[in-house]
């Protein structure tokens, strides 16, 4: 007998078991578990005759699956998998029939088909992606993942999942398949799908594949590439089969190194739910079901608390309004609510400047009243203000001056805490709308033109941003090299500089006298200044501009001329003093002339130029504001002397750089720089450059000002993306710092006495040498005869007197 | 380094103009910038959006609606710009369709200060949804319809490619260059790594051919 007439034998004996077997499925038959094991590992090689086999598996398996045996059942999944594997069936002929088995009260056979499931999915993707495939499959997904079977539906959910961990589906219809299971019956569903979208199943998956590579020996702490000596010996040193081993060692070895890259590129963060949020079709209609499911009731806490973390999530995302969701939560703030933080969290997310701020406004009264007053304990209070200052970050608008100041009063609380959280609030409006702040609280320099955009209203450039700053440095023809420099006034060149320090004295001492009044009038024609501007800002026409400009100029003349003779005076001495040659103090002063040009050059300029020059406006006794009034005045004495204008910073200004020609990459490194150095300066300005200051102070101000101007563009950074970003419930949670003792505080010390000198005078310092004596201490100590000694005395007292006398020296008097 | 010489510009603007010269349609065709982006990951990256107002306006018939109070209907009357008041915006009654339509039908939408904080009360989400939402009008009406005709807008989605107006083929060589390069430059300055971020450019009129110009 052939094999294949055994095979033939064998199948008709299967096929007749088979048919006894339909009529009592439930009854355990290990022969016909073996059996058709059997046959599925011969299959392969007789196609024609069995050609029928693994249909009649699957329908078997599919007609009877809920009553048929256990073990028997698992050896059928077996069966039919071994063949899919092999390739004889399509994928799409069982995966239906495996997503119904997840229905099966069977915990091992689930586990094997979700295992199975993955990998298929996954070798299907393996080189190039199936796109029919996985298009034909996550259709099918959607009627898995709505199952009334509460078990089907989450290995479903499960199953996609997996696979968006793993990088092989990653599309937007995985996440719509993904969120359209959150309207599934079961909260458990529910629950799975906005841990997904939480992005919180992730980390643990992380920590778990960790423990994994951990577990093969090849996971080390930090891993670090491999050599090149291993490089080299795995594929020259020893025999083939231990180059192959090594080879394969050090493939392990790169994999990890790259795994750790990735994960710290990645950077956490919620990244990775950011992009799935991203990716769905109809948030707006996905929010308000969500919401409505929310509303409903009927759920527990825990699994309320997960849907407002991601429906606040996405609804900061895309901005969207569902204006209910707010009133919802407000029922949820109270300090004695569980998880508070969290559900404050929530309602920080879901905030946005496009969120009405009538709808937030009773949110944020009953969140104040309800945390931040007297009789509530610290760690409250600290949560309720942390969270207005998160709140008011992300809509300024919800702020009234009246409860500002409430919260203000609370910067000197006795609980630190409590006084680091309002003064963070206050900061935070220094730099949102400090006019709302009251006067002492808003700082030095306050920059009073800074204003909340109004609801509605979009950000709209009309110049490419900080192109104004290289037009300028090009208009004055400044090489690259000078953009990183900070001009200190601490050039090499010590008389200009004194020079320059005196002027800018006299000119201070003259403004300290009227600085309250000058600094009324500056501000009312800066107002008025740009009341004009506004009203000009027509399309067309820069002869309007120029008349304007004029007027401004004579206006802000006036302003000045109070205090015109001395300032001339000055300008005089200054003149001959940068005469002897401090270049980059007259570039300095250019600048300033270059701002009035750049504002002169009226309404094609940014705002943000207008806003500058009225912050400079602000505060008549700053550096930046002498040194404009200087420059004016320089202005003022060219026209009236040559009536050689247009100054020069203003003819380049009428035509934007931007329109004349493509900028190049170095012009926008060139921007960054200069940007970065006139927020360092604006920083130096604020803080106010006292020409008595050493050359040390000098530098640690200019230390400090690129502190503050690195925050500052932090800030700005964050602000740009702040809807998108994810708030921690423990961001709001005040740190408490716990107390240290004896020990940790002496290691503090001693840490920071590390790599600093000593502290101390410095000549008390210098003696310590160890060298041998000066030539002065040599002549201290030096025997001499006691008339030598006298005279030396007599001399050194005669010189010092002499020293003293001035130009009234009408000679020698004895005694 | 930019590649985008002048030269390079000036002749395929002037290509783009014979293009829809020699097959002249029955519209005004206008000019597109197409960009498309690279070393740029939209799923980690952040999503730039700006808004820019160019030197010249691209679109003139963009269609611009005024909802807004008494006074501003009025002023909108007079310089030939649709507008809505309260009354009419409460007629739509909340119901999608017809705000969708409404969003449809227009380009963009201002807004009076009174009138915008309760657009989201009156109308739902149906302008945000569209990226219609109106703009708040702080200044002369008429100013503000120009401004916003002017102005375009860049919005990354979830591709790394996107299109916009720039200009017309009814505006002389010399305005359409100049937008091209206001709108390029705004562009790149946007970018995290500006003309590094950048694959390539074409402009093209609504019916012509691409051309590369980058």
């Amino acid at each position: 007998m052939s094999t294949s007439e055994l095979l033939a034998l064998q199948y008709r004996h299967y096929q007749a078991l088979l048919d006894i077997f339909k009529l009592r499925p439930s009854k355990e038959s290990k022969e016909f578990g073996d059996l058709v094991m059997f046959m599925a590992q011969v299959s392969r090689a007789y196609p024609k005759t069995m050609s029928g086999f693994a249909g009649e598996l699957a329908a078997l398996l599919d007609g009877h699956a809920a009553v048929l045996d256990g073990a028997l059942r698992r050896q059928l999944v077996g069966a039919l998998i071994l063949m899919r594997n092999r390739g004889q069936v399509e994928a799409m002929a069982v995966l239906p029939l495996f997503f119904r088995l997840f229905r099966c009260q069977d915990k091992a056979l689930r586990q094997q088909l979700f295992r199975h499931i993955v990998a298929d999915l996954k070798a299907a993707n393996r080189k190039t992606r199936n796109e029919r495939l996985n298009r034909a499959v996550q259709n099918f997904m959607y009627t898995v993942v709505s199952d009334d079977n509460e078990a089907a539906a989450k290995r479903g959910l499960a199953v996609l999942t997996e696979m968006w961990r793993r990088h092989v589906w990653r599309d937007a219809r995985t996440v719509n398949v993904i969120a359209s299971a959150a309207f599934h019956k079961s909260p458990r569903v529910l629950l799975a799908v906005m841990k997904f979208f939480l992005g919180q199943d992730r980390d643990a998956d992380e920590d778990g594949s960790d423990a994994d590579s951990d577990g093969e020996g090849e996971g080390k702490k930090k891993p670090s590439g491999p050599s090149k000596e291993d490089i080299y010996a795995a594929y020259h040193k020893g025999t083939r089969s231990s180059k192959k081993k090594k080879q394969h060692k050090l493939k392990r070895v790169l994999a990890t190194v790259k795994k750790a890259q990735r994960k710290a590129g990645a950077g956490g963060s919620g990244a990775e739910s950011f992009a799935a949020i991203h990716l769905l079709h109809d948030p707006q209609t996905f929010a308000e079901r969500l919401f409505g499911r929310l509303a409903g009731g009927g759920e527990r806490f825990e699994t309320r608390l997960s849907v407002m973390m991601v429906l606040s999530r996405v609804i900061g995302t895309h901005k969207l309004l569902v204006l209910n969701f707010y009133p919802y939560l407000q029922k949820y703030i109270a300090p004695h609510q569980r998880d508070v933080t969290a559900v404050l969290a929530a309602l920080v997310q879901a905030t946005h400047d496009l969120v009405p701020p009538d709808t937030l406004a009773p949110v944020l009264r009953q969140l104040v009243d309800q945390f931040v007053h007297d009789k509530a304990r610290p760690e409250v209070m600290t949560v309720g203000l942390k969270a207005v200052r998160e709140l008011v970050l992300r809509c300024p608008l919800i702020m009234t001056t009246e409860l500002l100041s409430d919260l203000a009063e609370y910067k000197k609380f006795r609980e630190k805490e409590v006084a680091t959280a309002a003064r963070s609030l206050i900061s935070a409006f220094r730099d949102i709308n400090p006019e709302m702040l009251a006067k002492k609280d808003r700082g030095r320099g306050a920059d009073l033109a800074l204003k909340p955009r109004a609801y509605g209203e979009a950000d709209v450039a009309t110049r490419v941003d900080g192109a104004e700053l290289l037009q300028r440095a090009l208009a004055e023809g400044r090489t690259g090299s000078d953009d990183d420099e900070i001009d200190m006034g601490d050039s090499s060149d010590a008389e200009g500089d004194e020079g320059e320090d005196s002027d800018l004295e006299s000119l201070s001492g003259v403004q300290k006298a009227k600085a309250k009044g000058k600094g009324k009038e500056a501000a009312t024609a800066s107002e008025s200044g740009e009341g004009e501007d506004e009203e000009d800002e027509g399309p067309s026409s820069s002869g309007d501009g120029e008349g304007d400009s004029d007027d401004e100029g004579e206006g802000e003349g006036e302003g000045v001329s109070g205090s015109g003779s001395e300032e001339d005076e000055g300008e005089d001495g200054l003149e001959g003093s940068s005469g002897s040659g401090s270049e980059e103090e007259e570039e300095d002063e250019d600048d300033g002339g270059g701002g009035r040009g750049g504002r002169k050059g009226g309404k094609k300029q940014g705002k943000g130029q207008q806003e500058k020059a009225a912050k400079q406006q602000e505060d008549p006794n700053s550096l930046a504001a002498l040194r404009r009034r200087l420059a004016e005045a320089q202005a003022k004495k060219k026209r009236k002397a040559g009536e050689e204008e247009p100054a020069e910073g203003e003819a380049p200004a009428a035509v934007p750089i931007e329109a004349e020609r493509i900028l190049t990459q170095e012009d926008f490194e060139r921007i960054k720089r200069l940007k970065q150095k006139a927020l360092v300066e604006a920083a130096l300005s604020k803080h106010g450059l006292s020409s008595a200051s050493s050359k040390a102070k000098k530098a640690r101000m200019l230390e400090a000002a690129e502190e503050e101007a690195a925050e500052a563009l932090a800030l700005r950074e964050r602000l740009s993306a702040i809807g998108e970003s994810k708030v921690a419930a423990t961001d709001l949670v005040g740190k408490h710092k716990a107390r240290k003792d004896k020990a940790a505080r002496l290691a503090s010390v001693l840490e920071g006495r590390e790599g600093r000198e000593k502290f101390g005078a410095r000549s008390g310092l210098k003696k310590k040498k160890t060298a041998g004596l000066s030539e002065r201490e040599k002549q201290r100590k030096k025997v001499m005869p006691m008339a030598a000694r006298v005279a030396q005395i007599r001399r050194r007292n005669a010189a010092a007197r002499g020293r003293g006398r001035g130009k009234n020296f009408k000679g020698h008097v004895r005694g | 380094m930019s590649k985008l010489s002048s030269d390079v510009l000036r002749e395929s603007v002037s290509n783009v103009v014979e293009g829809s010269k020699a097959k002249a349609r029955k519209f005004l065709e206008t000019v597109e910038l197409q960009i498309g982006l690279k070393n740029y990951d939209p799923q980690k990256d952040k999503r730039f959006s700006g808004t820019v107002r160019l030197p010249f306006v691209p679109r003139p018939r963009m269609k611009v609606c005024v909802l807004g109070d008494v006074k501003h209907c009025e002023q909108a009357g007079a310089i030939g710009v649709d507008a809505k008041g309260v009354e009419d915006l409460k007629k739509l009654n909340k119901n999608k369709k017809l705000v969708k339509k409404l969003a449809q039908s227009y380009h963009a939408f201002l807004a009076s200060d009174s009138v915008i904080k309760q657009i989201p009360r009156l109308l739902g989400p149906g302008l945000n949804k569209a990226g219609k939402f109106p703009a708040p009008i702080n200044k002369n009406l008429e100013e503000m319809v120009n401004d916003t005709k002017c102005s375009i807008k860049f919005q990354l989605k979830k591709v790394l490619c996107m299109g916009v107006a720039v200009a017309n083929v009814g505006m002389t060589e010399g305005e359409i260059r100049t937008n091209i390069q206001y709108a390029v430059n705004f562009l790149v300055s946007l970018l995290k790594k500006n003309w590094q971020n950048v694959r390539c450019l074409y402009i093209k009129s609504t019916m012509g051919k691409p051309i590369r110009i980058y």
